[in-house]
């Protein structure tokens, strides 16, 4: 990105960060976290290369974007709580350690932040592959689907991948 | 989402990846999926992004599975309880207007319990409390103590953050510092003690401290030396850790340390956000440092190392490896 748009979406997020920290302020009810958040929505313009210029709402732009965060943190600190749970329960010898765990919460959260807003049956034909082992015959008989359709369904999985924009 | 396409070599990766995955591949399903891969940098690329998003992720949960069977499935049951998809949340919320109170209620985080600790420090400060016994309690930039003082002890509770305590002798109630991971109790001593993310740090400055983890075992540390109480156990400490109390003086001291455990030490005397790209995080980095100018802090580190620190208002810095 050259540095006069980067400038200009400075210009943008001075223009509105107060307003947008006082807004998600309200449905946080804790600063430091509607910082980050503020602070996110701007990497996220950035990493998408948004021209300031072509947004006619910012506000009503600005709180989409917020909203989405605001909801992707709930979802994850759930995750990520259920899964310390069950990771908590494991006997001490093959419980893995602090770094370990970081990596495996990473990796659950990069999952479901890629299959988000895929059906239920795609997403869960894409695990049992992924995760379980199983191959696509199993998963067709375990589902009562054609094995065409479970290919089919790891396709539709895949292709988000592409198409999903990470969060950094 | 759904309505875009892919450009084809993504699609030509992903009939490879599903070829791969029907059957247990062969030694000519390799070779030829190899030869696709090679004639041309693109198909690599396409190729990476697909390992990166979700096979090493998946090869991240199935590694522990083989170890302990059954978390793979765990896993996956997580993955599949319902929830919302952030799409149908925005066309929820729209609705709505806001969010209501009950959904957020159990979450919360450190900052906004703060403001219920019996002392706390905000970003940027640091203060020095004298205690009912007499004990001088200094709270290091960001961090939240509870007091629980009776009869029979002195019980002071780290929240988060770092303290330094010198303790007043009284033979009949003991202080003790508690944290997530365990407690500290003074043996007559000055000491300190710091909440990080999964473990707890003691420094003893003077005299000696009795470091135990919540199932009891523990640990006496003597003067000049330092410990890490981690769920697992007590780790000693053998390099060097008296510096780390030089915030008491405003100053940050590096013997030798990685770039991200300065920018985190940095990072409660910072508002905002600050974001060390991974391959640089692990530079190796000393000096000294003026904790309540941070910037300053930074552009020192941008001349000695190969980073290159962006500021983007107040409220965000990127810090990346320097570009040619």
């Amino acid at each position: 990105m050259d540095s006069s748009s980067t400038r200009k979406l400075g210009f943008f997020f001075s223009d509105h960060h107060r307003w947008l920290l006082q807004h998600i302020h309200k449905r946080l009810r804790n600063r430091a976290d509607a910082e980050d958040t503020a602070a996110e929505a701007f990497c996220q313009m950035l990493g998408a290369r948004v021209d300031p210029d072509s947004i006619e709402q910012p506000r009503a732009y600005l709180s989409t974007i917020a909203r989405r965060l605001i909801f992707d943190r709930h979802r994850r600190r759930q995750l990520e709580h259920a899964y310390l749970e069950r990771l908590a329960l494991l006997p001490e010898q093959v419980a893995p350690s602090a770094e370990e765990q970081l990596l495996l919460i990473e990796a659950l959260l990069t999952i479901d932040q890629v299959l988000d807003g895929l059906p239920a049956i795609v997403k869960t034909a894409f695990l049992y592959s992924q995760l379980d082992g199983m191959s696509y015959v199993e998963i067709a008989s375990k589902l009562q689907l054609s094995e065409r359709t479970v290919s089919r369904y790891m396709k539709q999985a895949l292709r988000q991948c592409y198409l999903c924009e990470l969060q950094p | 989402m759904s309505a875009r396409t892919l450009d084809s070599i993504s699609e030509q990766a992903i009939d490879w990846m599903v070829e791969l995955n029907t059957r247990s591949p062969d030694a000519a399903l390799l070779l030829r999926l190899q030869q696709w891969l090679e004639q041309d940098p693109r198909h690599q690329q396409a190729w990476d992004r697909l390992q990166q998003r979700l096979a090493r992720p998946c090869a991240a949960l199935r590694t522990l599975d083989q170890r302990a069977p059954g978390q793979a499935s765990a896993a996956r049951s997580l993955l599949l309880q319902p929830t919302q998809s952030r799409r149908e949340v925005l066309r929820g919320l729209a609705g709505l207007g806001l969010l209501g109170g009950g959904l957020w209620a159990g979450w919360r985080s450190d900052t906004a319990q703060d403001w219920m600790a019996d002392l706390h420090t905000g970003a940027g400060e640091r203060r020095s409390f004298i205690l009912d016994d007499g004990s001088r309690l200094s709270l290091n930039s960001a961090s939240a103590v509870d007091l629980l003082f009776d009869a029979e002890q002195r019980l002071l509770v780290l929240r988060h953050g770092e303290l330094v305590i010198q303790v007043a002798p009284d033979p009949k109630r003991p202080l003790r510092v508690r944290t997530a991971q365990g407690q500290v109790q003074a043996l007559g001593t000055r000491f300190l003690v710091s909440q990080e993310l999964d473990a707890t740090r003691v420094v003893v400055l003077e005299h000696s401290v009795r470091a135990s983890l919540v199932d009891g075992r523990q640990l006496d540390v003597q003067q000049g030396q330092a410990a890490l109480l981690r769920a697992t156990g007590i780790e000693p400490l053998a390099s060097e850790q008296q510096q780390r109390a030089a915030w008491l003086d405003g100053r940050l001291e590096v013997l030798d340390e990685p770039l991200q455990a300065v920018v985190d030490a940095l990072r409660p005397y910072q508002r905002g956000y600050i974001r060390v790209a991974p391959d640089i995080a692990t530079l190796r980095v000393q000096g000294v440092f003026t904790l309540d100018q941070p910037q300053q802090a930074l552009a020192a580190l941008s001349e000695a190392l190969p980073i290159e620190v962006k500021r983007y208002g107040p409220w965000l810095t990127l810090i990346g490896p320097k570009r040619q």
